[in-house]
């Protein structure tokens, strides 16, 4: 009798756990769903979009309970697209990869990391510390280096040899590399329509077919810095704009000088015009030196079509020497309703192997000090003659903080101010660069004080 | 006194070299994207431009990829592929016989290039996105899309142009003015109403709206049947026709013309369109054609000649319906002694 | 002189008294007819248009909900903004070339193209192909057209030995290229043309031929005034689409160097100094200021244009209202 009760019962709470495991069943968690934004850079070719496709199928294969989705839109509607998105409810968890500059453009948009950072402990050891550095801002720090772009000079070997010139050094620690020098050897590497280079007396600026020195073209904030100033062009709280003076007035001057008084520049009309056909004054085979961040990486196989080799950056008047640098991180939106899970994918992404195979998608020197070397190796051996170790040597002269691509109050309205200004230069032989800085730091201060305002 | 025949010869010549010379400056960038699309990736921005497809020379030397030099050696000119370069001075080696290596400086030589027409690029331009799924998503787009702009503009159209009622001005200034206002800033408040509805990531909000017609076919189909008398219309009432037996036996048979293009309009809007389906769509096998063009105009990349390639094809499906639709311009309608 | 039997009469279909019930059913079938964009403007056009009114008096920067502001944004706008007024006169100054030439060339064209020369299909697909091209495509090819060092335009100006601008890459040349680039895709607005001169009657030709009439009389009295309403409808569509210009001059200067609206600010044109306000400054109050105060001046004048075509703007098929 007892037996058969024992029997029972036992076969009561067998069948009601199996119930309860069957109700429970449908009752489940359905797997997060943690979407990835891919826009605010790299990532948005057919190539890549393949491959990031398959790289979230591995993650959904992997994790039960977290399903990865890529979003792609072009670079160019990224701003309508993620606004869009924003306000209508449906804010991506992550934007991936996004670069300084995506972070300043929606800056209030992305949370604070250190905490969950802190939480899991997660060993930030192996990445290059400026880049980490990079992504700590006073009020929050934003995500976790996937990908560095230093800056380097790159150099046409094929007109160095025509002009019977030395190479560049090859590493840091020459102490004459400056861009005094750089300029000078310029000089012999601007050629007119007739063959004169500068210093001939024949020389004609207005058919100027090759230039010695392109390396001036970029976004104006990398220049400051290399004068001493700060890229910025503001004090520290943000107030007061700081850019007729200092590393901001003398950038100024040089781009000028070099344009419009010793004519080793391209002027923007050359710049602008696509250089014949190229995207960049390198690649047509037209400009000695150039100075790039590395994401120009893609330009690579263009720039084949002759010899060339890459130099340090060299060191201002005053001896500074600063490499621009850009990167990529990932960046956890506010309005993300899973922020925990987004920072597990997050960390899965920056893992050393899948970072180093999602840096081989999209181009980037990866962030992490041990996959350095292998990186180093694997471009050289598709570039044999360049030397991929400066990259990695420019490291140390990174501008971390404050950065080239930054976020200021107003960020989209300086930026174009600046480079407005910086064009201004280029485009006029007759601009006083003391009136155009003058210009530029009355109506960022505007911008600046508008911001204040509304706080 | 010239004949009436040779007048008429001599105004078809030279309508005709007008036309040619129009055509020139027409077709030059045509040929331009038609030659850059045979291009390899390197040679898409060259100086200067090219007009014939041209590459330099690789050849594999010892499993690596070498270049190919027109250098002089020994005195007599030869081509030869550079395996390693020490400062200015490179070793060449005989491709065909690597042993034979020579030490020069390569500022003497220059790279061998070649003519070579690189169609495996439309090929690519096809398998490098899934074309397949994009076509499908466009041609649902299109057709529909087509479809529903025709027939309810047609209906728009007609009731704003054979029908008098109180307030038809004003509404038709509603209408006109429903374009007036630039889309960046309705962007977001339509979105949110079509998320309402539950239609993000769907291709509804591509279809759906055109059924409820649009400012600038409407306008144009009603400007086109105001110039139709309005007699024949007249004689099919006294017949005891209702509106849509006028519209469909009487006004419609002398629009074709009108008709046909505003199918052109509508085919080419929605087979171009790729702002639409980037806002709307999420998922990328949503995506359309036009979207998949840009793709290749990525930054941070470098794709000339896929996109080139790949804008070349997209011109077949419209340039074909066009060609088609030529039949329509011609044959007017005999009714009213309408003729080409 | 006979021409003048050559009358054109405004047709009236029906007389001016009329019994109620035929005025109200007519009405009726109106109002039928029209009714899929009625319903189709109240559900999907007129609640974002208002909500973008309503925008416009706010402060919203997409990452947190609008703040009300009221009128600041349209003082700023008028008074305190010479981006406004740099960016209506670079529009302005466009319009008023671009439109009347794209109007005289679109016209033009389609004459020539409804002329009887062999291979008229194939021309007119050859005029028509431009306008297919899509947009990305487009700006490449002209980039290289433009191009001031080895581009074809200058290399033609070389040929009778004139030193082109930098076009696209110059401030002051910038406009004229596009305005240049517009006229190459003027083959869209030919077939409109062509639909229109493919329907009048040749009934009309011969008679004015019979008449002595010479080509250029065809053409000023026949022609033109039945082709009016199509005429009008292009003008029309021109300043609507004119003054939003955008799409080439973003596709062209968006990644480029000198930035959106370059080089230096020459191509920034209303609607682009509209674009960068909501989506590069996050300012969508501001934006949807500046779109309404836009809306209001193509409002107006396409109102005057409206206006003015009673005197020159022919329908046959008119109703006497």
């Amino acid at each position: 009798m007892k037996n058969n009760l024992f029997k029972m019962i036992a076969l009561f709470v067998a069948v009601s756990t199996l119930l309860a495991a069957c109700g429970g069943a449908p009752a489940a968690e359905e797997p997060t769903k943690i979407t990835a934004f891919v826009g605010f850079g790299a990532g948005s070719d057919p190539d890549s979009m393949e491959a990031l496709k398959k790289i979230a199928q591995e993650f959904n294969d992997s994790h039960k309970d977290i399903q990865l989705e890529f979003t792609f839109s072009t670079w160019e509607e990224h701003s309508a697209k993620f606004s869009t998105l924003l306000a209508g409810d449906l804010a991506p968890d992550l934007a991936f990869p996004i670069g300084i500059q995506g972070i300043a453009e929606f800056y209030d948009e992305w949370i604070d990391v250190a905490p969950y950072i802190k939480e899991d402990n997660y060993d930030t050891s192996d990445f290059f510390g400026p880049a980490v550095e990079l992504l700590q801002y006073p009020d929050k720090t934003i995500g976790l280096p996937l990908g560095v772009y230093t800056s380097v000079i790159f150099y046409n070997e094929d007109l160095f040899d025509k002009a019977g010139l030395d190479y560049p050094p090859s590493a840091y620690g020459d102490p004459n590399w400056t861009y005094g020098q750089v300029v000078e050897l310029a000089k012999s590497l601007t050629l007119d329509e007739n063959g004169n280079d500068t210093n001939s007396p024949d020389f004609d600026p207005t058919k100027i077919t090759q230039w010695g020195w392109a390396g001036w073209d970029g976004p104006f904030r990398t220049i400051p810095g290399k004068f001493g100033g700060n890229p910025l062009g503001m004090d520290a709280e943000y107030k007061t704009a700081e850019m007729n003076t200092g590393g901001y007035l003398e950038g100024a001057q040089a781009i000028h000088d070099a344009i419009w008084k010793t004519h080793v520049s391209p002027t923007s009309e050359d710049l602008d015009s696509s250089f014949g056909g190229a995207d960049n004054p390198f690649e047509g085979g037209l400009s000695a030196m150039w100075e790039s961040f590395s994401w120009i990486a893609y330009a690579y196989p263009t720039f084949n079509n002759f010899n060339w080799n890459v130099a340090p950056i060299p060191a201002g008047p005053n001896g500074d020497i600063l490499s621009p640098t850009n990167a990529d991180t990932f960046a956890i939106s506010a309005h993300s309703k899973n922020p925990q899970q987004a920072w597990e994918v997050a960390k899965w992404l920056i893992e050393p192997e899948m970072l180093s195979r999602i840096c081989g998608i999209l181009g980037c020197m990866p962030s992490r000090k041990s996959l350095a070397d292998t990186w180093v190796k694997d471009m050289s051996t598709e570039y044999p003659n360049v030397n991929f170790q400066l990259f990695v040597d420019s490291i140390q002269y990174m501008d971390a903080s404050p950065n080239n691509e930054e976020w200021v109050p107003n960020y989209q309205k300086v930026w174009d101010a600046t480079e407005n200004a910086a064009d201004t230069l280029r485009t006029d032989g007759n601009a006083d660069p003391q009136a155009v800085m003058d210009a530029l730091d009355t109506e960022v201060q505007g911008y600046l004080d508008e911001y204040w305002a509304s706080k | 006194m010239i004949g009436k025949h040779t007048q008429d010869l001599i105004n078809r010549i030279m309508v005709l070299i007008l036309l040619f010379i129009g055509m020139v400056v027409v077709v030059t960038p045509l040929v331009w994207m038609m030659v850059s699309a045979l291009k390899s990736q390197d040679a898409v921005n060259t100086n200067p431009p090219q007009w014939i497809p041209t590459e330099q020379i690789k050849v594999e030397i010892n499993g690596k990829d070498a270049f190919l030099y027109n250098i002089e050696a020994d005195g007599v000119l030869r081509q030869l592929a550079l395996i390693n370069k020490e400062g200015s001075i490179g070793t060449f080696v005989n491709p065909d016989n690597p042993e034979e290596q020579y030490q020069l400086p390569v500022a003497s030589g220059s790279r061998a290039t070649r003519v070579y027409f690189h169609w495996e690029n439309f090929v690519l331009a096809m398998t490098k996105v899934p074309f397949a799924h994009y076509f499908l998503n466009t041609m649902i787009i299109v057709v529909f899309g087509t479809l529903g702009t025709l027939v309810s503009c047609v209906l728009v159209a007609y009731g704003f142009s054979r029908f008098r009622a109180r307030g038809f001005n004003i509404l038709f200034l509603i209408l006109l003015s429903t374009v007036m206002l630039p889309p960046q800033v309705t962007l977001i408040p339509t979105f949110i109403l079509f998320k309402k509805i539950g239609w993000y990531d769907t291709l509804y909000p591509l279809i759906i709206p055109a059924f409820f017609a649009n400012a600038w076919d409407v306008f144009l189909l009603r400007q086109f049947f105001m110039t139709l008398p309005t007699e024949l219309d007249d004689a099919a009432r006294i017949d005891g026709a209702g509106p849509f037996q006028i519209l469909w036996h009487v006004i419609l048979p002398q629009s074709y013309p009108v008709i046909a293009t505003v199918t052109i309009f509508s085919v080419l809007y929605a087979w171009n369109d790729f702002y639409a389906p980037l806002i709307y769509l999420q998922s990328e096998s949503h995506w359309t054609v036009a979207l998949g063009l840009q793709a290749f105009n990525a930054v941070f990349t470098k794709q000339g000649h896929l996109l080139m390639a790949a804008s070349a094809l997209m011109l077949i499906p419209p340039v074909l319906l066009f060609f088609f639709a030529q039949k329509l311009f011609i044959q007017g309608v005999v009714v009213s002694g309408i003729k080409g | 002189m006979k021409l003048e039997n050559i009358k054109l009469r405004n047709n009236s279909a029906k007389p001016a008294s009329q019994p109620m019930s035929m005025r109200r059913r007519e009405a009726l079938w109106g109002y039928i007819f029209i009714s899929p964009w009625l319903i189709g403007f109240v559900i999907f056009t007129l609640g974002p248009m208002i909500a973008s009114l309503l925008l416009s008096l706010t402060n919203y920067n997409i990452t947190t909900p609008p703040v009300f502001i009221q009128l600041d944004n349209y003082i700023k706008l008028f008074t305190g903004d010479p981006r406004f007024w740099h960016s209506l006169g670079v529009t302005v100054k466009f319009a008023l070339i671009a439109i009347p030439l794209n109007l005289v060339f679109g016209f033009v064209l389609a004459l020539l193209l409804n002329q009887n020369v062999p291979g008229v299909a194939f021309w007119r697909t050859i005029y028509y192909l431009p306008s297919v091209i899509a947009g990305v495509a487009v700006a490449i090819l002209w980039s290289l057209i433009f191009n001031p060092r080895f581009g074809i335009l200058n290399w033609l100006l070389s040929l009778v030995g004139i030193d082109g601008p930098g076009w696209l890459a110059s401030p002051d040349w910038a406009v004229p290229a596009l305005i240049i680039m517009s006229l190459w895709s003027v083959g869209g607005g030919m077939i409109i043309y062509l639909s229109g001169l493919q329907s009048i009657p040749t009934a009309f030709y011969e008679a004015a031929e019979l008449d002595g009439a010479n080509a250029l009389q065809r053409l000023f009295y026949i022609t033109i005034p039945l082709m009016s309403p199509v005429i009008f409808y292009n003008l029309v569509i021109g300043i609507i689409g004119t003054f939003q210009y955008f799409t080439e001059v973003y596709v062209i200067t968006a990644t480029a160097d000198t930035g959106l609206g370059g080089p230096l600010e020459s191509t920034l044109f209303y609607n682009v100094y509209l674009y960068s306000n909501a989506f590069r400054y996050l300012n969508m109050g501001y934006a949807s200021a500046l779109a309404w105060v836009l809306f209001v001046i193509v409002l107006v004048l396409t109102l005057l244009v409206f206006r003015s075509s009673a005197l020159w703007v022919y329908y046959e098929g008119e109703l006497r209202r």
